[in-house]
């Protein structure tokens, strides 16, 4: 009693938690029981009563928001994974495509001072496929920002020196083959390793995409949990009231239980299309993608080593390696994708040709070496090279398709609404699923 | 519900915490941090300074042996390796492809052309009849010595210093050009020798004798910042960028820079070393040697030697000198 006394209520405080301004004049024996009732809000029958409804309503709240988030999540990762396989392709095509612009530059100059049209073209649309997507990747990944900066700069350094390899070429000036040379180690030096860092980037964040990640998996358990507290609740209120069905209480288990089902189908689904495509198609995009930048690196050590002529060991490695890089992307790609085993088969009969290149050289015919290199005739190494590498990115842009249209077939943006709101919805009749059964106590 | 002083509503609460949520699911966009660039992003083009060979003292590097007393007809020679070359129909002389008028690659007509070319084309013409039977092998300079020792050339035209320590390795022709160390500086420069290059940025290419001269001269006058490149074009690319303000090496060599850049110039001073270029051959074709040697003495003595000089020098480093006297009795 003393606790009352020592707590009056003023009619001020009271007031303001009160509609109306009749209970302000209440008689000291309506604040009594206001007292009271406080006190013992939790306690006795109705106190648990009450106790086991806002335990219920509370699971469902829980549920609420975390189905709401992790469903969002989920959505996000697709998002993301999407957005960062983009990338990813995006970051492997300027790598490919600025060593294809140094193969075709390079085997210019074999022709002699001046290029042919054909591959100052390759040049020319090469370079403008690397300008566009560094442009694009910049304004697709805010973090890749400064990298593509960086790359971009490089890039302008190696045309820069291209052009200046060009003009002395065109006057017949040997230091021309030397801005060509350095044009070509910077390239490989300082650019190349720019786009390689923003590929290998997206790819981590690409693969942590592909993942329900923990907001998925707490939106499951947040619901297993909610529902076996309500399922559990509800047994001890039948127990208690002997009365099996309390109305809102079993509305709101079947609402928790249609939500959770929901979500649990949705994560199911979403998870199986990621890892099919983390394991199918991303991974096919990836090695084909890596593979077609090797080929490109071969076929410009290939050219190299000829205008070298006869000092271009290192450079025939380099061919070799490269060579053996494209084949082993192009078996990643066999293990991702079965139907792709001809990419395979194109690539090795331009290494056929490129055999009779260095056999020709090699037997002292440099002019006769440089014909076959250069010629751009049916089944020459040019045409095999352009063969393949047509097929390859015809390849390359159905992989990344059927990734994008596999995550735009998930949808369901409406799902973390709808489970969401069934579960908040469970929320409020669980919370007043008991004041019918406190009413009696009354 | 009105009689339940409910102290926070639960509906209140799940709003609150759901437009929460709404602001979480919101900020997940994709906030990742910058994309690290590579660390090692300088690629030193110069990453093996490899030892400059010191020069064996010794006083006959020029000494080679006697000529045959006259060029002999195809017909009449009996050496085997000799024999080897004419059965095979044409001579395989190592040559390079970037020293600018001495052996350098024409672009427009995809021939290697220059001073060292025509001499071995010379040599040709006296064995076969025919100066195209000279089948050019380019290689690098480190690997004259090697493609001499296993035969992958018969001989080799690539401005080539003689020096004692070669001379363990391989034979040398009579001495056919003499050049010497100088300096390549920009048209307005007044150098005229390494002194006078204090506080300047002076390229020579690694693991030469021109580099090692350079860091002895700077030794003793300092201040001189020395400045390295793969090869003399090298650094020719490095004075055009303005990396460098000198270049030093043959005489030869800078005049083909030069001859590449008209606001580069070859001051006209006294050479700071002595390179003589001699032929390499193979150690035990001495046979061959006595044979070019020959040639080279008839090329001295009937203008030819001259004739080939103007044609790649002489623009360059003025009229042709008269040729260097070779030293016999080796």
């Amino acid at each position: 009693m003393t606790q009352i006394a020592s707590t009056p209520t003023t009619p001020s405080a009271v007031g303001a938690g009160q509609p109306g301004g009749a209970v302000s004049t209440a008689t000291s024996g309506a604040a009594e029981r206001r007292a009271q009732s406080r006190r013992h809000y939790f306690t006795g029958t109705p106190g648990r009563m009450r106790l086991m409804a806002a335990i219920a309503s509370a699971l469902c709240l829980a549920f609420a928001l975390a189905g709401f988030t992790g469903l969002r999540g989920v959505q996000t990762s697709v998002d993301r994974a999407s957005a960062n396989t983009e990338q990813v392709v995006r970051a492997r095509a300027i790598y490919a495509d600025l060593l294809a612009a140094d193969a075709a530059v390079t085997n210019g100059f074999l022709v002699g001072g001046l290029e042919s049209a054909a591959s100052r073209k390759t040049y020319d649309e090469a370079m403008a496929r690397v300008a566009e997507n560094i442009a694009t990747a910049a304004s697709a990944q805010e973090a890749d920002g400064k990298a593509l900066a960086a790359l971009n700069e490089e890039v302008q350094n190696y045309a820069a020196n291209i052009d200046r390899a060009r003009t002395y070429n065109r006057e017949g000036k040997p230091v021309g083959a030397q801005y060509l040379r350095i044009a070509g180690t910077d390239l490989r030096a300082q650019a190349l390793p720019i786009a390689d860092a923003v590929a290998t980037a997206n790819e981590g964040r690409a693969e942590d995409a592909y993942g329900i990640g923990a907001p998925g998996w707490l939106a499951l358990g947040t619901g297993l949990v909610a529902l076996g507290g309500l399922l559990a609740i509800a047994v001890w209120l039948a127990r208690r009231t002997h009365r099996y069905v309390n109305l809102p209480l079993t509305a709101a288990i079947l609402l928790v239980g249609a939500a959770l089902g929901l979500a649990a189908w949705h994560v199911t689904q979403v998870a199986n299309t990621l890892n099919d495509a983390r394991n199918g198609e991303y991974k096919a995009a990836t090695a084909l993608a890596q593979a077609r930048a090797a080929a490109y690196d071969a076929k410009a050590n290939e050219s190299l080593t000829l205008i070298a002529r006869g000092s271009g060991q290192t450079f025939e490695k380099a061919y070799q390696d490269s060579s053996a890089k494209t084949l082993d992307k192009l078996q990643e790609l066999v293990n991702a994708d079965p139907a792709q085993d001809s990419l395979r088969s194109r690539f090795g009969a331009y290494t056929v040709k490129h055999s009779a290149i260095r056999k020709a050289d090699d037997s002292g015919d440099w002019t006769g070496a440089v014909k076959l290199a250069t010629s751009d005739a049916a089944d020459s190494a040019n045409d095999t090279f352009r063969q393949f590498d047509q097929a390859a990115s015809t390849v390359l842009a159905q992989e990344v398709k059927s990734i994008t249209t596999a995550f735009d077939r998930i949808g369901g943006w409406l799902l973390p609404w709808v489970a969401g709101g069934a579960a908040a919805l469970a929320a409020l009749l669980a919370g007043r699923s008991m004041s019918r059964r406190i009413e009696e106590y009354r | 519900m009105n009689r339940m002083p409910t102290p926070t509503s639960p509906f209140k609460a799940g709003g609150v915490a759901l437009l929460a949520a709404l602001g979480l699911a919101a900020c997940a966009g994709g906030d990742y941090p910058d994309t690290p660039l590579p660390t090692s992003a300088s690629a030193s083009s110069s990453a093996t300074t490899a030892a400059p060979t010191t020069p064996v003292s010794c006083d006959n590097a020029t000494q080679t042996y006697d000529p045959l007393a006259s060029v002999p007809a195809r017909s009449q020679i009996t050496d085997g390796a000799m024999s080897d070359i004419i059965q095979r129909g044409y001579l395989r002389v190592g040559v390079s492809a970037d020293s600018y008028l001495l052996g350098a690659n024409n672009p427009r007509t995809g021939q290697i052309e220059g001073f060292d070319i025509d001499v071995a084309r010379a040599i040709a013409e006296a064995i076969f009849g025919d100066p195209n039977k000279a089948r050019l092998v380019v290689i690098t300079a480190a690997d004259r010595i090697p493609a001499l020792q296993d035969g992958r050339v018969d001989l080799v035209a690539r401005n080539m210093t003689m020096n004692c320590a070669r001379w363990q390795d391989i034979a040398f022709s009579s001495e056919y050009y003499h050049a010497g160390q100088k300096i390549l500086v920009g048209i307005d420069s007044k150098a005229t020798s390494l002194d006078d290059l204090k506080g300047q940025r002076v390229c020579a290419p690694t693991g030469t004798t021109s580099l090692a001269k350079l860091q002895e001269v700077n030794d003793q006058v300092g201040g001189i910042s020395i400045v390295t490149a793969a090869n003399h074009t090298g650094c020719l690319v490095k004075f055009q960028q303005g990396e460098a303000d000198a270049i030093t090496g043959d005489d030869t060599v800078l005049a083909g820079l030069a001859a590449q850049d008209p606001y580069a110039k070859v001051p006209d001073s006294e050479a700071i070393t002595d390179e003589p270029y001699g032929l390499g051959i193979a150690k035990e074709n001495t046979y061959f040697v006595q044979y070019v040697n020959a040639v080279l003495d008839e090329m001295r003595a009937d203008g030819r030697w001259t004739k080939i000089y103007n044609t790649w020098l002489a623009p360059s480093l003025g009229k042709a000198p008269k040729p260097p006297t070779p030293v016999y009795g080796r």
